[in-house]
């Protein structure tokens, strides 16, 4: 369905996307309520924080993209292929697959379609966890990845100076510096 | 969960599209290991923590309600724990203050996140 979708859509993975809604546009936090949230917020929390809130929730990531990609460079990711982990378990590849599929973390459509893709650009993967005890199999990939010097990569057209700095990587020292706060003012 | 906060712009789904398992896919929202996912995401744990904190001062009957909604009523130690050698005790300096502001008022907790990786 995806794939005659993606046909009857002249290629426009855009479109498809907007027709297809649900998580894939974030319909999944209801977007009217998320604006009213969005406006209830404002001035309670730190105006730059609700710059990028809204920001985020309205015209989705990242906030910059510059992109310029020949078909030369598309060539180049398609025929270097996946990790190969990915064929170390196919199986276990196709199970989490369709477990993102089913959530509506993905859409997956026919691979001989992909020519036919407006501004598409292939990113090799692999899959991590395939003999985890207590984790399923999970696709990854190297944003950063050249298959020849001269390829851009998706790293390459957006920028972490772009976004808003992360600022939460560790929550376990502050807590203690927290705790040592509330002992201060509460010693008994 | 956190991936799903945040998605793609659509008109940039076409450039984060790959081959698993023999289909191709378009991927919307936020990947692993996406250059940009861990700062977007980053923006909806300070925006939760913003908000905790102003509710924590401002509404404080919301507190009260959510306190209804645990399972017993909440019971608080009135001796102090006593620790075997006994705990050192806390003493303020230049760095740390304490949770009151100078003008007594207390300061909301700091809500603090942490996301493994993303």
């Amino acid at each position: 369905m995806a794939t005659a979708a993606l046909i009857y859509f002249d290629g426009d993975p855009a479109a498809l996307v907007r027709w297809w809604s649900g998580p894939h546009v974030g319909a999944h936090r209801s977007q009217p309520v998320a604006l009213e949230l969005v406006e209830y917020m404002k001035g309670k929390i730190p105006a730059d924080v609700h710059s990028e809130l809204r920001h985020i929730l309205v015209n989705g990531i990242p906030k910059r993209c510059n992109a310029s990609a020949s078909n030369e460079n598309f060539e180049a990711f398609y025929q270097c292929g996946n990790h190969p982990s990915c064929a170390l378990a196919p199986e276990k590849a196709y199970k989490a697959l369709v477990k993102d599929a089913k959530q509506g973390f993905v859409t997956p459509f026919d691979k001989r379609a992909m020519p036919f893709v407006l501004n598409c650009h292939v990113t090799p993967q692999g899959v991590v966890d395939l003999d985890h005890p207590h984790k399923n199999p999970r696709p990854i990939f190297d944003s950063t990845f050249h298959p020849c010097p001269l390829c851009f990569a998706i790293i390459d057209w957006s920028s972490k100076d772009d976004e808003p700095p992360v600022m939460c990587v560790s929550a376990e020292i502050p807590w203690m510096i927290w705790l040592w706060n509330l002992r201060i003012s509460y010693p008994h | 969960m956190a991936f799903r906060w945040d998605t793609h712009a659509p008109n940039l789904v076409g450039m984060h599209t790959s081959v698993q398992a023999g289909h191709a896919v378009f991927n919307a929202g936020g990947t692993f290991g996406g250059c940009t996912t861990p700062s977007n995401w980053d923006v909806m744990a300070r925006a939760i923590i913003a908000m905790a904190q102003c509710l924590w001062i401002h509404s404080l009957t919301i507190v009260e309600q959510a306190s209804v909604c645990l399972p017993r009523p909440l019971e608080f130690e009135t001796e102090p724990y006593q620790l075997e050698g006994g705990f050192s005790q806390a003493s303020p300096d230049s760095k740390h203050q304490g949770v009151f502001h100078a003008n007594g008022r207390r300061l909301p907790p700091q809500f603090d996140h942490h996301v493994d990786d993303a």
